[in-house]
C-alpha cells in the first residue's frame, strides 16, 4: 500500500511537471510568433524614413473641409492611423484627445483611416472625436506603408518625418514626440548613437 | 470500484478547473476595460451603445460564477450561472463564425490575439460539459486526504492543460497567418 501511494504521489508530481512544461513550451512558441510578426512587418517597412520629407496630401476631412498632411506648417503633426475594428486603437483615443488638448500650441493630431464613409462617420460621432480632423485615404496609408495598427507618424514643423512606429499605449505615443524633441528617429537609433559615443 | 466516489472526484475537478478559468478570464478583462469594451462591440451582438454596459457586467459575473463554484454550498448555482455565461459566449462566437467574421479578437484573455475559430466553440463546449459535471456530481461530506490530494493535483494538471491547449490554438492561428503571408 505504501509503495502504491508513493508511486501515485510520484506520478502526480511528474504529471503536473510535464503539463507545466508543455504549457511553458507552448507559451514560448507563442512569444516567438509575436516576435517573428514585427520582423515580417519591418521587412515590408519601405515607407519614408525618419528625416525624409513626408509625402504631401490634401485630404477631405470627415467633418467637412480639407486638411493638408505632410506640409511644412511650422507645427508638429501627429498622424495617427486607426481602424474602428481595432480595440487597442480605441483605447488610445482618449489619450490622443487629451494630448491634442495639452499640446495644442505645438502639435496637431490628425486621425487617418480608410474604408466606407458612413461607417467611419458613425464611428467619429460615437467616439465623440470632434474637433480632431479625421481623414479617409487608402493612398495615405499606402504612402506610409502602414501594415499594422495603431500606427503613428510624427511630422516635424518643416514637413520632415521625425519619428514613427507602432504604438500600443500612452508611453509609446509620448516616446515618438520625445524622440522628435531629442532629434532621434527611434529607440534603436538612440541606442546606436549612445553606443557610438 | 466505487463509481459514486469517481463521479464525485470528476465533478470536483471540473468545478475547480472551471472556477480558475472564469477567474482568470475576468481578471484579464478587468485589467483592460476599454479594450474589452471594444472587443464586446466588435462581436456586433448588442448595439454599440449597449456594448460597454455588457463589458462592465460580464467580468463581474464571471467572478461571481468563479467564487460560487469554489464554495461547496453554492457550487450548483455557480455551475448554472457559468452555463448561462458560456452559452452566451458560444452563441456569440458561432453567430460571428456564421457571418464569416473570423478575424475579430475572441477576447478570451483581454486582447489575447486569439481569433475566432470552430476550435474555440468546441473548447467552450468542453467547458460546458465540465460545468454540467460540476452540477450533476453527487455532493459528498468530508473526504479523506488521498481524495482531496487527488482532486487538487488533477485540477492543477487540467488547468495547465487547458491553458496549454488555448496557447497552442493561438499559436496555430499565428503560424497560419505567417505562412499564408509568405510567398510560397
Amino acid at each position: 500500500m505504501t509503495a502504491l501511494a508513493m508511486s501515485n504521489v510520484l506520478l502526480w508530481i511528474t504529471n503536473i511537471a510535464l503539463v507545466v512544461t508543455v504549457l511553458a513550451l507552448a507559451r514560448q512558441i507563442g512569444m516567438l510568433n509575436e516576435r517573428v510578426t514585427p520582423v515580417g512587418a519591418l521587412t515590408m517597412d519601405h515607407g519614408p524614413k525618419a528625416g525624409e520629407a513626408a509625402p504631401v496630401f490634401n485630404l477631405p476631412r470627415l467633418d467637412g473641409g480639407e486638411i493638408a498632411v505632410g506640409t511644412a506648417t511650422g507645427r508638429t503633426q501627429l498622424l495617427f492611423f486607426l481602424s474602428p475594428t481595432c480595440p487597442v486603437c480605441k483605447k488610445l483615443l482618449p489619450i490622443l484627445r487629451s494630448l491634442s488638448q495639452h499640446e495644442r500650441t505645438t502639435v496637431d493630431v490628425v486621425l487617418a483611416s480608410d474604408g466606407e464613409f458612413d461607417e467611419h462617420s458613425r464611428f467619429y460621432q460615437r467616439e465623440k472625436l470632434a474637433p480632431l480632423p479625421y481623414v479617409l485615404s487608402t493612398d495615405l496609408g499606402m504612402a506610409f506603408r502602414i501594415s499594422k495598427l495603431p500606427y503613428a507618424v510624427v511630422i516635424g514643423p518643416a514637413g520632415l518625418i521625425s519619428a514613427k512606429g507602432l504604438v500600443n499605449n500612452r508611453e509609446q505615443i509620448e516616446s515618438l514626440l520625445i524622440a522628435q524633441e531629442m532629434g532621434v528617429a527611434s529607440l534603436q537609433d538612440y541606442r546606436t548613437r549612445a553606443q557610438k559615443r | 470500484m466505487d463509481y459514486t466516489v469517481s463521479f464525485f472526484m470528476l465533478g470536483e475537478v471540473a468545478r475547480l478547473t472551471v472556477a480558475a478559468i472564469f477567474a482568470l478570464a475576468a481578471f484579464h478583462a478587468m485589467r483592460e476595460w476599454t479594450v474589452f469594451g471594444g472587443i464586446v462591440e466588435h462581436y456586433r451582438i448588442v448595439p454599440p451603445g449597449l456594448a460597454w454596459i455588457f463589458a462592465r457586467i460580464l467580468p463581474p459575473l464571471q467572478w461571481v460564477a468563479a467564487a460560487a463554484l469554489v464554495l461547496p454550498t453554492a457550487s450548483r448555482a455557480g455551475a448554472v450561472l457559468g452555463l448561462c455565461l458560456m452559452t452566451l459566449f458560444t452563441v456569440a462566437i458561432i453567430v460571428n463564425l456564421a457571418r464569416g467574421r473570423m478575424s475579430i479578437d475572441c477576447g478570451c484573455g483581454g486582447a489575447s490575439g486569439q481569433k475566432l475559430s470552430m476550435g474555440l466553440a468546441l473548447r467552450n463546449l468542453v467547458v460546458m460539459v465540465g460545468l454540467i459535471m460540476a452540477w450533476a456530481a453527487p455532493p459528498q461530506g468530508a473526504v479523506d486526504g488521498v481524495t482531496a490530494c487527488g482532486v487538487i493535483c488533477a485540477s492543477l494538471a487540467v488547468i495547465a492543460l487547458y491553458f496549454a491547449a488555448n496557447q497552442l490554438m493561438t499559436n496555430f492561428q499565428a503560424l497560419y497567418a505567417v505562412s499564408s503571408r509568405s510567398p510560397s
